[in-house]
């Protein structure tokens, strides 16, 4: 050592004890006058409408059919950081699509399909479905409702992708040894800002498609594939099959590839 | 739009007032007519991304950035983190930045694209902090491709792309290789003068950079070559200040209007950090997590880019204060500049309160030259093993011999090559030994016109291997300086977890 240190400058080599200070804390910040010092400005309130880890919480499994399904909710890191109101666009698979989209969501986010335009004034979440799919497609036609709404109030849509829900209230009525799964899958949101009123339909169409047609894909990979639409978009196929994929058994948990954020 | 700073002159009606000390809070009263600086208020996040889209669309300087994308194009997002904000931010603007641009790249129909952490001589990202920071959306694209990567400033990979003064820069090989590089970063307090180069540079570049006598005109030639060399565009979003909440969530408020929720989670705070072991408050206020309001997004070319976010930044958070005061007064809350620990060790305490808190200014200091500081951090001697184990050698070994960063260029050379060291930065994610001398340099540089620097409730024996004292109560310490600033001396205290910028006149 070069420099001279103080002789006396040493460590406080002595542990600190623990100490009880809460009482005085209160007493003392209850028994002071709170006035606004002079020259200070006055208060403005601001809450937050964006949504964080802490406000998706758990999956709401209360429902009187939660216990019969097997739910897999994939990509709720989709809702991190938007703010609410916003519109999901869901594809229409079977008759508890809605049941199933509020299981995956905590009760402030669940959505109302009913009088869409008010509740979105009024800041609540709402739902659009597609219509019934034909010619065997997974996925029918959206109109464009959602983006009409999503333009109107400037809100963003995200779009929902359920697999699994298809005629799954006939499927509840079987004697099954397995709960049937079903997966419900969220997308990135898409901002009407920058497209017209039909690119932002075709883009829910899209999106929504990949979702439950290309659900093992990553975001990247679906994001490039969305350019060649025609030959990617999932064939028609006759009814027993899509059953027999639905059904299809998982893959184990460790090889399982995390897909969608 | 939220409440600017304020100055506040202390009078008989203003009440006790919210002091940070590594991980102990406080309420201290001041003297009458100590001048308090409040930063401008925090203000909770909006979803950024209208403001992230005007400026992809209308940049400063370029065409949008979707013109300049085609198939072919190799493209490369670097996402800057030289210059962190803490505490570290709950939505993270970058991510939402990033994912907007590929995107955009995906319409395009690009194929090669990569994502390159630029963080210069900071710890490289593990896979925690990429998911964290870049989403799952991000990193499940990505990284299973090893497409994201943390630059490494050691790396013999680096190509050079240009001379200055005969030095060679070198940057990052997939960087240089690039035909479109984008520059995605935060802006919080001043910060570097062009983070691209910061952030992306090889070590022996940033050690001429950071060096304690560097010139400010080789650093404009590396940036002008950076920028000429690359094919940039930047894009920087402008923050706020910290919006604390939870448990901290009377952190940032005024203490006039604290509720009683607010009152209740002070006592909490501070009786658990009284009660409980270092461990214990460390698993709770370790690594707070702060929401930022995002003033503006900056997109175009980075040299217009960088002025124009700093200019935005300025006028957001600008705090206009009349005169230069004899003592200037500040905490060091260690949840703002140490991740993982809730007290922060000493030197990075030194960095935060002298150079970053007392330095955030547009050009004229808080406080007079041959004026006194007074900080609040116990400057307990205390690293990480293997974040921080080059700064723990530098506080035993290197700081006895001496503090003159002058006299460290045989230290910081051997440092520099020291493999232990190397190694930690390249495979154990601790931040690269040259990281600590920078920090003690511009420390070094802080306190240059000041007569003296005193540690309020700080461990004795380190500030005294610091060159600075140490002050058992805030008393004392006025007690101290007044043998330098008199008896009656114009005093400023920076509040706040914040940064307020002072544009002192």
């Amino acid at each position: 050592m070069s420099r001279s240190l103080k002789s006396w400058a040493q460590d406080d080599r002595r542990r600190p004890r623990p100490r009880f200070t809460l009482a005085a804390d209160l007493l003392a910040l209850w028994t002071a006058p709170r006035v606004r010092p002079a020259g200070a400005p006055p208060k403005v309130e601001r809450p937050s409408r964006r949504l964080g880890w802490q406000q998706l919480g758990a999956l709401n499994l209360s429902g009187l059919f939660a216990p019969r399904v097997e739910l897999e909710v994939v990509g709720r890191d989709a809702l991190i950081g938007l703010e609410t109101p916003f519109i999901f666009a869901v594809n229409e698979a079977g008759r508890l699509d809605h049941q199933l989209l509020h299981m995956a969501l905590p009760r402030r986010l669940r959505p109302n399909s009913l009088s869409l335009s008010k509740s979105l004034a009024k800041g609540r979440n709402v739902v659009t479905f597609a219509d019934e799919p034909r010619g065997g497609r997974l996925v029918g036609e959206f109109t464009t409702v959602a983006a009409e709404l999503a333009a109107q109030h400037s809100v963003a849509i995200v779009p929902v992708g359920i697999v699994g829900g298809y005629r799954l209230t006939d499927t509840l009525k079987l004697r099954l040894n397995r709960r049937p799964k079903v997966s419900v899958r969220f997308g990135a949101p898409i901002y009407v800002r920058t497209l017209g009123i039909d690119e932002v339909t075709q883009e829910i169409q899209a999106r929504v498609e990949f979702l439950v047609g290309e659900g093992e894909l990553s975001w990247w990979e679906v994001e490039r594939r969305r350019l060649g639409a025609p030959d990617v978009v999932p064939a028609s196929m006759p009814r027993w099959r899509r059953l027999w994929e639905q059904a299809a058994p998982r893959p184990a948990a460790g090889g399982r590839r995390r897909i969608w954020r | 739009m939220s409440r600017p700073g304020f100055v506040l002159e202390v009078d008989d009606r203003t009440p006790a007032l919210l002091t940070f000390s590594g991980d102990q809070l406080r309420l201290s009263r001041f003297g009458l007519g100590t001048k308090v600086v409040y930063p401008a208020d925090a203000d909770v996040s909006t979803n950024p991304i209208r403001l992230i889209d005007s400026a992809l669309e209308a940049p400063a300087g370029t065409e949008p950035l979707e013109q300049r994308l085609t198939p072919s194009t190799k493209l490369t997002l670097v996402v800057l983190d030289t210059d962190r904000p803490r505490p570290r931010m709950r939505f993270d603007v970058r991510r939402s930045i990033v994912e907007r641009v590929l995107e955009l790249a995906a319409r395009a129909g690009v194929d090669d694209v990569a994502i390159v952490v630029g963080g210069g001589l900071n710890k490289r990202w593990n896979p925690v902090d990429i998911t964290r920071v870049l989403g799952d959306r991000v990193a499940t694209s990505f990284q299973p491709d090893g497409r994201i990567e943390s630059h490494d400033v050691t790396s013999e990979d680096a190509v050079a792309i240009g001379e200055v003064d005969g030095h060679a820069i070198c940057v990052n090989r997939r960087v240089a290789e690039s035909d479109l590089v984008v520059a995605i970063g935060a802006q919080f307090g001043h910060g570097e003068p062009c983070p691209l180069s910061a952030g992306i540079a090889d070590v022996a570049t940033l050690r001429r950079l950071g060096s304690p006598d560097s010139d400010r005109g080789f650093a404009k030639r590396v940036h002008e070559t950076i920028h000429s060399s690359l094919n940039v565009f930047a894009v920087q979003a402008v923050l706020g200040q910290p919006h604390l909440s939870g448990a901290l969530r009377f952190a940032h408020k005024r203490e006039w209007e604290w509720k009683l929720a607010d009152q209740l989670a002070f006592a909490a705070a501070r009786q658990l950090a009284a009660a409980l072991p270092r461990t214990g408050s460390q698993s709770l206020y370790s690594t707070p997590s702060a929401d930022y309001a995002v003033v503006d997004v900056v997109g175009g070319a980075p040299a217009q880019v960088y002025d124009e976010a700093a200019s935005v930044w300025q006028a957001a958070n600008g705090v206009e204060v009349v005169g230069r005061a004899d003592v200037v007064v500040t905490g060091a809350w260690g949840g703002a500049f140490d991740d993982g620990d809730p007290v922060g060790s000493p030197i990075n305490a030194a960095h935060h309160a002298l150079a970053r808190r007392l330095g955030s200014h547009t050009g004229t200091p808080f406080v007079r030259d041959g004026g006194v500081a007074i900080a609040f951090h116990p400057l307990a001697p205390r690293f990480s093993n293997r974040r921080q184990s080059s700064a723990a050698d530098f506080f035993a070994k290197i700081l006895p011999e001496t503090v003159d960063p002058a006299g460290m260029a045989d230290f910081e050379e051997r440092a520099c090559s020291d493999e232990w060291y190397v190694d930690l930065y390249r495979k154990q994610f601790a931040d690269h030994p040259l990281r600590t001398f920078q920090t003690w340099y511009r420390v070094a540089e802080a306190t240059r016109s000041l007569s003296d620097v005193i540690w309020v409730g700080g461990n004795r024996r380190t500030a005294d291997l610091f060159g600075h004292r140490s002050a058992s109560t805030y008393a004392d310490a006025l007690e101290i300086a007044s043998n330098t600033v008199g008896r009656e001396p114009s005093i400023t205290y920076l509040h706040g977890p914040g940064l307020p910028l002072g544009d002192v006149r």
